[in-house]
């Protein structure tokens, strides 16, 4: 299978601090599913950090879609970018935008803007339980709300890597099942989906190879065997 | 499809102090290049009226007849020269009366022994008349020509040094704008940082952020030159009616070219494209930095 990621000794520092994450190398096929666990302060936000294109590395080589993100023109990273859907934790929702034009903001951003795609953006809304919603500010949604409208942000263009931050962490446990069930189906028609989660229940529930990550360095690059290990009812 | 505006940055707060200090060196920048103009105004107006006139001052003899014999030889030699289109005698009465206008009625000038001058003008291309001012030298050699332009040159020292002065305070203002819109696009940026951070990660391209920035300092930086060069014509319009109580001749004196009132009405647009270039460049420069 083709790598759509593959990290070869990466190091990240912010400014002149110590590295927080030192010689990561693993590889992520297309089409994968991956868990990212760690304990707190593992590195696992800066590992998204670097897998969203939020940073570059400091040292190593990360190469997405093939390209080494260090060597292309600037210009050309925001092409890459678009090729990758983002849940933060922390929802990040642009705080005057309605839920509605939280949503579209990817497809303003890509210059695709129709009638057919607002369409398309009120159907992924209602069906992530937000029909109703869709006027109304962040400020004013619940935080499994937000979350599902940041959900809806990150999978609008469709994106090859689906990049997702502690996904269900705010959400009640039906809310949180259909999440997975959607990244699920996003996984089942082609695109690379990345999970951070503390949650060993959704691992449990939903089995696929998690990558361990221990004080910035990874302690197990994803045989789901050995990421599983000590977790009870782990899946073959 | 509706408009999505994720940097609505009119509303925020370090934006909406830009136009009230751009105003102020608006005001500062058009009042300079107001007094610039004036004075380049003033020198070619002088230039003009010299041009093609010449003065030459015959000095009075111990006797009417001889200083009348110099005069008619003057006249005589400078009609005959192919450069003059015409020399007279400027009148007592003339003289008199351009004097009293610097020394006033207080004094009797009939008291001086006043020297009689002559009034020539050149015919067009003949330069500043040096031919016809030695061919009335060889005439009546005691003949003095009063040279305009050398006293010109001299007040021309005077003039560069109120032209550098006001170009000077121009320059500041710019300086002081520039180093304004800079400091007010990093507060901005500062300030809307969280979502300019959200909008990289998401694929914005560095224009598009950079646009939103410009698009803001433009219309801020627009209304501040327009509010500084509506408070600069208030000002104008407050020292005319000043000098016309004084004089009225002064205003006329002072007034600003018509070609002059362009590069003044152009100060807001000026200040407007100024603050987008520069909010542009911090911008594209922050957004560097991110990644």
């Amino acid at each position: 299978m083709e790598p759509i990621i593959e990290f070869s000794n990466v190091g990240l520092r912010y400014g002149m601090g110590p590295e927080v994450l030192q010689d990561v190398t693993f590889r992520i096929d297309r089409g994968a599913f991956r868990y990212i666990k760690g304990p707190s302060g593992a590195g696992k936000s800066s590992l998204l950090r670097l897998l969203s294109l939020g940073r570059l590395p400091s040292r190593g080589e990360v190469r997405l879609f093939g390209t080494d993100v260090r060597r292309i023109r600037r210009s050309a990273l925001p092409g890459l970018r678009r090729r990758i859907g983002v849940v933060f934790q922390d929802f990040r929702l642009i705080g005057h935008l309605t839920a509605i034009e939280n949503v579209l903001l990817p497809l303003h951003l890509a210059g695709i803007e129709s009638h057919r795609n607002e369409a398309h953006v009120r159907e992924l809304l209602e069906w992530v339980g937000l029909g109703k919603r869709m006027d109304a500010k962040p400020s004013t949604l619940s935080g499994g709300e937000q979350q599902r409208v940041a959900i809806a942000r990150a999978v609008i263009l469709n994106p090859e890597i689906l990049v997702a931050d502690e996904p269900t962490g705010s959400v009640d446990d039906a809310i949180g099942r259909r999440l997975v069930h959607l990244f699920e189906q996003m996984n089942a028609i082609g695109t690379t989906v990345i999970v951070a989660t503390h949650s060993e229940d959704l691992i449990r529930r939903t089995p696929h190879d998690v990558l361990m990550l221990d004080h910035g360095r990874v302690t197990d690059p994803g045989a789901r065997v050995a990421g599983l290990e000590g977790l009870e009812g782990s899946a073959p | 499809m509706r408009r999505v505006r994720p940097l609505p940055l009119g509303r925020s707060g370090p934006n909406r102090l830009m136009p009230v200090i751009l105003a102020p060196m608006a005001y500062i920048a058009t009042l300079a290049l107001a007094g610039f103009l004036v004075v380049q105004g003033l020198v070619a107006d002088w230039r003009a009226g010299m041009d093609g006139v010449l003065t030459v001052e015959i000095p009075a003899a111990a006797d009417i007849p001889t200083t009348q014999a110099r005069v008619s030889a003057a006249l005589a030699a400078l009609g005959a020269h192919p450069d003059v289109a015409s020399a007279e005698v400027i009148t007592a009465e003339r003289a008199d009366r351009m004097l009293q206008d610097w020394v006033g009625d207080a004094v009797d000038l009939s008291a001086f022994p006043l020297p009689i001058l002559l009034d020539i003008r050149l015919v067009p291309g003949a330069g500043e008349g040096e031919a016809a001012v030695q061919a009335l030298l060889q005439a009546v050699p005691e003949a003095e020509p009063i040279r305009a332009e050398a006293w010109l040159e001299e007040l021309r020292g005077l003039v560069d040094v109120i032209e550098l002065a006001a170009l000077g305070v121009l320059a500041l203002a710019v300086a002081a704008a520039v180093a304004t819109v800079i400091a007010v696009s990093a507060a901005n940026f500062t300030a809307w940082r969280s979502v300019v951070e959200l909008l990289h990660v998401m694929g914005a391209e560095d224009r598009f952020v950079a646009g939103a920035f410009q698009r803001a300092a433009l219309r801020q930086a627009g209304l501040g030159g327009l509010v500084g060069v509506g408070l600069a014509a208030a000002t104008g319009l407050a020292v005319a009616w000043s000098l016309g109580r004084v004089d009225p001749l002064l205003v006329d004196q002072f007034a600003l070219p018509a070609w002059a009132w362009w590069p003044l009405a152009l100060v807001p647009v000026g200040t407007a494209l100024l603050a987008m270039v520069t909010a542009r460049l911090t911008v594209l420069l922050a957004l560097r930095r991110l990644t």
